[in-house]
């Protein structure tokens, strides 16, 4: 399993509650980080080369679209699976987001279920 | 939709269950909120549009609180502490604000939504508000929506 996830979410207990559904898909801890907002997501993926993301928007600092902005902006992610875990349901603000490149939507509240599916499929696992 | 008086009890009781049920297993039924009941902890979130602003408040018994914890993390009930109990209430704070300005039409209209926090008591009853509660088999939770 190569699959690295990087949970950037400003919800310390929501973060764990993800990394909890990961590890029910083979994704274990040392393969799971964690970032509170997206300026710490930066600087954690200079250290932790993530396959995937799952990026919440609504956070302090530097929120998720900025963060992916900012990643889209650098070549080197270009790769990088983004997976967006939000609450957001404006039509118009999503169709932006979508319009960056990213995997896919999970939209709050989700069962476990539904985050270990889409993850699951980011990370190109078998379900 | 930006209106505050279209934002029925029902969709609000129907928010909360579905929202608890999906993140945590959390079944509940609605309930009037007895008028002496005090719950233990708060948290709020703003909200604001071009027509409408004001804040979300979720109120919760600790016992609800530890039961919410507990799903959502995986652990017994007992090893839920202090800190967890707030976390939970507050990103349900932040799940159920998400939801609610949805039924007041933010898939269409440009809402905004703050970042949840804990605070230490609600502010005082407004006419205008809007509230519902629900119980599970273990405690309370209670919501309100004022507009500014």
């Amino acid at each position: 399993m190569n699959g690295k996830v990087l949970i950037v979410d400003d919800s310390p207990i929501l973060r764990r509650s993800m990394r909890r559904a990961l590890e029910q898909i083979g994704v274990t801890g040392e393969d799971v980080h964690e970032a509170g907002h997206g300026q710490a997501a930066l600087e954690e993926l200079e250290r932790f080369p993530a396959t995937l993301v799952l990026l919440d928007l609504n956070m302090p600092v530097m929120n998720g679209e900025e963060f992916l902005t900012e990643l889209k902006n650098r070549p080197e992610y270009r790769d990088l699976a983004v997976v967006i875990v939000t609450t957001e349901s404006n039509s118009g603000r999503l169709m932006r987001l979508s319009n960056l490149g990213i995997t896919g939507f999970l939209h709050k509240p989700f069962e476990p279920e539904d985050l270990r599916e889409i993850a699951g499929q980011a990370l190109g696992l078998a379900s | 939709m930006s209106n505050l008086e279209e934002l029925y009890e029902d969709r609000m009781l129907e928010i909360l269950a579905t929202s608890l049920e999906r993140i945590a297993f959390v079944v509940t039924d609605p309930l009037d909120l007895p008028p002496d009941h005090d719950p233990d902890r708060h948290a709020s979130i703003s909200f604001d549009s071009e027509g409408l602003c004001g804040d979300i408040y979720l109120s919760a018994d600790d016992i609800f609180l530890g039961e919410l914890a507990s799903n959502l993390l995986g652990v017994d009930e007992d090893e839920v502490s202090d800190e967890e109990r707030h976390q939970a209430l507050t990103e349900l704070a932040n799940i159920v604000g998400g939801e609610i300005i949805v039924a007041l039409g933010a898939a269409e209209d440009d809402f905004r939504l703050g970042l949840p926090q804990r605070v230490e008591g609600l502010p005082s009853e407004s006419g205008e508000m809007r509230c519902a509660s629900v119980e599970s088999d273990s405690g309370l939770l209670h919501v309100r929506v004022d507009p500014r």
